[in-house]
């Protein structure tokens, strides 16, 4: 089996040591670190997104491929930067004001991180002024809010409007998820997309930033 | 004028349909009651023995004022497990990531905290428990919920592809430590209690949060001793579990023998969709989905109310409320809209 694909292979199994060894010995062999990042690591990270949208797998084998993923990477990605090697696009998530879960969110990440976004995370309970500062600090593409509170939903509203006083709302692509958000809620707050699931959202939200490109 | 009977509730946890549709709550935020009586709960949970009397005296007369049988309490295990938070606060370090924090963690005495924190509740409710009624819950949280207090539900995952056997350890000693609070608890407290209970949410909006072959193997198994227990008191046992969990079902009737299940959110299944499934096996509690109590005005909330009653009656015992809770932020015109929308569709105010 070629070296990249058993990259590919282990991370989906979520054996980060493993990973780590191959990506280590695959750039030791002189293979392009382009094709270890997109024909490894994120074509692994793919697969398993597309198991976990079909019912597959289960939220800890996405959890442990993520982390097999973010092994290699921290390996490959100093060979990225000196081969000036672009992301897919920025996006900035975080979990929405007065609301503390982060099992949504880190899923998200983890899924945009595996179609090759720069993600910045802002954690918990975020202000919706630090959306907006964040992604103008980093020229992010998206901003992804969650939320788990039917209360703490209309938080995401308040990042909608913070956007719309800037005089900023078209620059940025809005993303919202999580357990009470629906598509017409997010047609009331005036968001570009809701998706009802991480893998969902990373397809889409690679599109998006394709088609503004 | 309302007499409340609990033997309403018992009928629906035994899956017999009641005379009078109950109303049934997992829980009621004490804030939310405070604010409904004008009174400041928090400061008389956290009171003197004398404060802790007069907080039941007003929490049980709550539910008694607004239509419940029973008066529903619980109180968590997590709690008392020293270092949890990390299932409710993803801030929190979790206190358990490898082999030697968990040979390190005081599993034995877990039980004596519980009592020693918690026994003083138990007794007030008992000694203010309103004529008619008895109370619906005991030992919060199940064995899942207990584990990730301690581990955090990412670290629970990482342990889970790291360590297998760490992994397996973790839901057993938690099944022990749970099943003596549940033995101690039945024998001091037991006879406070129509139908006993713990929540467990095992799902999410889409899936179950383990996968269907380890809550199979490993989460459900140490569900069975503790049901067991509940009735060889000859009362039933409900479980509270939240999200998408149809992949469970068949063997939370048939191998650990639930008599009753609640939660139930409308973008997962609407509340009839449970009933219809299951209401031949076993009792459902739930019914209005909490955003739509939170959002819904008056008249959309009843025609959505008195929709889901239609539809969820003929299919054995029923109890209405929430598919969750009360917390805090539901507004209190909505909880209290819901509750006034179901004593009409009943009678109590001809």
């Amino acid at each position: 089996m070629a070296i990249i694909e058993e990259i590919s292979e282990f991370l989906q199994k979520g054996r980060a040591k493993n990973v780590k060894a191959l990506v280590t010995q695959a750039l030791e062999e002189g293979e392009d670190p382009k094709a270890i990042l997109n024909e490894g690591l994120l074509s692994g990270m793919m697969i398993i997104g597309e198991k976990f949208k079909k019912d597959e797998v289960f939220v800890p084998d996405v959890l442990i491929a993520a982390r097999a993923m973010n092994t290699g990477l921290a390996v490959l990605e100093p060979r990225l930067v000196e081969i000036g090697n672009e992301p897919v696009g920025k996006a900035v998530i975080g979990t929405v004001k007065g609301d503390l879960h982060d099992i949504g969110k880190n899923l998200v990440m983890m899924m945009l991180k595996g179609v090759g976004f720069e993600i910045h995370d802002l954690g918990v309970d975020v202000e919706p002024e630090t959306f907006v500062d964040k992604a103008e600090e980093v020229g992010a593409d998206i901003i992804g809010m969650s939320a788990l509170l039917s209360t703490t939903m209309p938080n995401m509203g308040e990042v909608v409007e913070e956007l719309k006083n800037r005089g900023l709302r078209e620059k940025y692509i809005v993303m919202i998820g999580g357990a009470p958000v629906t598509e017409k809620f997010a047609r009331e707050i005036g968001v570009d997309y809701y998706t009802p699931d991480a893998a969902t959202c990373a397809e889409i939200a690679k599109k998006a930033v394709e088609e503004r490109k | 004028m309302f007499e409340p009977n609990y033997k309403n509730i018992v009928n629906c946890a035994g899956n017999i349909e009641a005379e009078r549709l109950p109303l049934y709550e997992h829980n009621v935020s004490y804030e939310k009651i405070g604010e409904i009586k004008g009174v400041d709960m928090m400061a008389l949970y956290n009171g003197d023995e004398r404060d802790i009397r007069e907080f039941f005296r007003v929490y049980c007369d709550f539910f008694k004022e607004y239509g419940y049988d029973v008066v529903t309490f619980e109180e968590c295990i997590g709690g008392v497990m020293p270092g949890s938070g990390a299932l409710g606060d993803c801030r929190v370090t979790p206190v358990i990531q490898d082999e030697d924090d968990f040979n390190r963690y005081p599993w034995d005495e877990i039980p004596d905290y519980y009592f020693e924190r918690n026994a003083k509740y138990f007794r007030a409710l008992r000694e203010e428990m309103p004529e008619g009624m008895k109370a619906i819950g005991g030992v919060g949280n199940g064995i899942f919920e207990c584990v990730q207090d301690v581990t955090s539900f990412q670290g629970l995952c990482y342990i889970a592809a790291d360590d297998e056997e760490l992994y397996r350890n973790l839901f057993r000693k938690v099944g022990e430590t749970n099943l003596k609070i549940w033995q101690r608890f039945m024998r001091e407290f037991g006879d406070i209690y129509c139908v006993l209970r713990f929540g467990d949410d095992l799902g999410y909006k889409t899936s179950t949060m383990l996968s269907v072959k380890d809550l199979k193997q490993l989460v459900l198994p140490h569900y069975k001793p503790i049901v067991d227990l509940v009735h060889s008191y000859h009362k039933p046992f409900l479980l509270h579990s939240c999200g998408k969990i149809f992949d469970v079902m068949e063997d939370l009737i048939q191998e650990v023998g639930i008599d009753a299940k609640h939660s139930n959110e409308d973008q997962i299944a609407p509340f009839p969709v449970w009933v219809e499934k299951y209401g031949d096996r076993i009792g459902n509690f739930g019914g209005a989905d909490v955003d739509m109590v939170c959002h819904a005005s008056r008249q959309e909330l009843k025609e959505y109310i008195l929709d889901i009653i239609a539809k969820s009656q003929g299919h054995g015992g029923f109890a209405f409320g929430t598919g969750n809770s009360i917390p805090a932020y539901v507004p209190t015109e909505g909880y209290l809209n819901m509750i006034e929308i179901v004593r009409e569709y009943r009678g109590d105010f001809k």
